[in-house]
């Protein structure tokens, strides 16, 4: 019965999956594409980027060298801000028309008329938002080494799987918190409002952050902090902290969002 | 007495400080068509919906086939087919979708031939059927799997005569092969036509519970009289009398039981005409909704 559910949820949301992946991988190739007429200027770049205030291009997640390396430069320009919107928009999206979305349209009536759980319906959601994530995170980060190496770029394998597994994390962290508010509202825009107005302060959080001395304490508070792309892809490293901040958050938010939608009143 | 197949004991459903119903209590047995009436708002979808554990009672105990449906809801929704007020389907499913995946719920099950005898192609998205037939395909989806109770919200809603019709055949089947139904309606005829036994819900409160027959046995006239003198209003006023319609010789009454008085006070006069009929349905039925 569970399968059936999550395989439900796959394939009515195939066309949002293809569509967040092939831009995603369009992004991508864009960026690797443009990399090695980049590549020659990287000095010009670095001079530059030492030129301006320190916090400024560490608010940005742009380190002086980051043309040296294919992985430095994506790092900053695709997977420290556009990848992460595009995942935020994907599992926020996803998140909100779950649960909110069919109690909005009423079509969660009939489901819930079936001899099925609440909990079963909540986890088999969970599940098939967790396979469309799989799909985009490898799909997304993954694909930037056939891309390289179409174009004979040198790339460090090993890394992207580094990046691979904190993207997905963070990407769980962020589907989870949306997942809990579309299972307390009956509004999918109000998902989106709040995950969009919370996440967007804690992107201003995260460049405010790094631009004031004294309100560095700021990052803590975001999540944009421990998405550390560029540690992820040029180093390889990953943060334990942040790891550990995503599953339990990921853990945390999830397991409140099933009490939640086994526990409420839906008027449909 | 056989077990209720649904049983709802002192069921209280609060929203804020508003009640939404009041103390419900009301049981359905075996094998009978249950009408449920009552005005807008007077809470019966609030019922409903308690009944199918979509909403939890502040107050209160429902059972479903002996299982109480907070806490085992899993095993009586197998016996149980539910067609809400308005059906909201996947606009982009054809029928068959709908079929597969409800199915797939309701060990296999299909719908192909309530879908054939209902003239439904399974074929065609929902986004493009009428509203007659995306009703038909929730019909058939309520029917998935033969449940042993239906639970109908409006079942007949926005339809047509003719489909109303093989609706109530449907309905008389089903019965006939020994299931219990629970529809909820607007519709006074309809309710007349299908149901064995009603409740009527007024203000969250249920105000009468009883069966078709004793409610057609109720003894409620409409007495008109015409007279070629004035009338005096107060020679008709009674507490079991209402009036209807009031002219200086002419006097419209709803009585309530004996209508002996009525008729002596009416004898008084020098009488033009003087009709009395049995109310209809409808006129008893409004009597509850007041």
């Amino acid at each position: 019965m569970t399968s059936a559910m999550i395989w439900k949820e796959v394939k009515d949301r195939r066309v949002s999956l293809v569509a967040y992946t092939v831009a995603g991988m369009g992004l991508v190739l864009m960026y690797v594409a443009l990399y090695p007429s980049l590549q020659g200027q990287a000095a010009t770049y670095a001079k530059l980027m030492e030129s301006l205030p320190k916090g400024f291009a560490e608010a940005f997640g742009v380190d002086a060298n980051f043309l040296a390396t294919l992985e430095g430069y994506i790092a900053s320009e695709m997977f420290s801000f556009m990848w992460p919107l595009l995942a935020i928009f994907y599992m926020v999206s996803r998140a909100g028309g779950a649960i909110a979305g069919e109690i909005e349209k009423g079509t969660i009536g009939t489901l819930l008329s079936q001899p099925v759980t609440r909990s079963s319906i909540y986890w088999a959601k969970v599940y098939a938002a967790i396979i469309s994530l799989l799909i985009f995170t490898f799909a997304t980060i993954l694909t930037t080494i056939p891309f390289a190496l179409l174009f004979k770029l040198k790339v460090d394998t090993l890394n992207y799987f580094t990046l691979t597994i904190v993207g997905l994390l963070f990407g769980l962290a962020v589907y989870g918190f949306a997942i809990m508010l579309s299972s307390l509202s009956s509004d999918k825009t109000k998902v989106y409002g709040i995950t969009g107005g919370l996440l967007f302060s804690m992107y201003v959080a995260d460049v405010v952050s790094a631009l004031t001395q004294n309100l560095s304490w700021l990052k803590y508070t975001s999540i944009f902090y421990y998405f550390d792309a560029p540690a992820a892809l040029v180093h390889g490293h990953i943060n334990n902290l942040s790891i550990l901040l995503f599953i339990v958050s990921a853990i945390v938010f999830l397991i409140i969002g099933r009490v939640i939608f086994t526990k409420r009143d839906i008027s449909i | 007495m056989a077990q209720a197949i649904i049983k709802l004991t002192n069921v209280t459903k609060l929203y804020g400080r508003h009640r939404g119903i009041d103390g419900v209590n009301l049981s359905v047995q075996a094998n009978e068509i249950f009408g449920f009436l009552g005005p807008n708002g007077a809470g019966k979808t609030t019922t409903i919906r308690c009944i199918m554990d979509f909403i939890r009672p502040s107050q209160g105990s429902v059972k479903v086939f002996g299982k109480d449906m907070h806490t085992n809801s899993v095993q009586a929704k197998a016996k149980i087919g539910f067609l809400p007020a308005d059906s909201m389907l996947y606009p982009k499913w054809t029928g068959q979708d709908h079929s597969d995946y409800y199915g797939n719920l309701r060990s296999n099950a299909n719908i192909s031939e309530l879908a054939n005898r209902l003239d439904l192609d399974l074929n065609v998205q929902v986004r493009h059927l009428s509203t007659g037939n995306k009703q038909k395909l929730a019909l058939a989806l309520a029917m998935l799997g033969k449940p042993d109770l239906l639970i109908m919200d409006e079942p007949t809603k926005g339809l047509d005569p003719l489909l109303q019709q093989e609706i109530y055949n449907i309905l008389h089947e089903y019965k006939r092969g020994g299931g219990t139904v629970f529809v909820s309606s607007h519709n006074l005829p309809e309710v007349e036509k299908i149901c064995d036994r009603v409740g009527v819900i007024k203000d969250g409160t249920i105000v009468a519970s009883e069966t078709m027959q004793s409610i057609r046995a109720k003894s409620i006239h409409i007495v008109t009289v015409s007279t070629t003198n004035k009338i005096a209003l107060d020679d008709f006023k009674s507490p079991k009398t209402e009036i209807i319609h009031y002219s200086e010789k002419h006097i419209i009454l709803k009585v309530h039981g004996n209508i002996n008085p009525t008729v002596q006070a009416a004898s008084r006069y020098k009488l033009k005409d003087l009709e009395v009929t049995h109310a209809n349905l409808e006129d008893i039925f409004l009597e509850y909704y007041r």
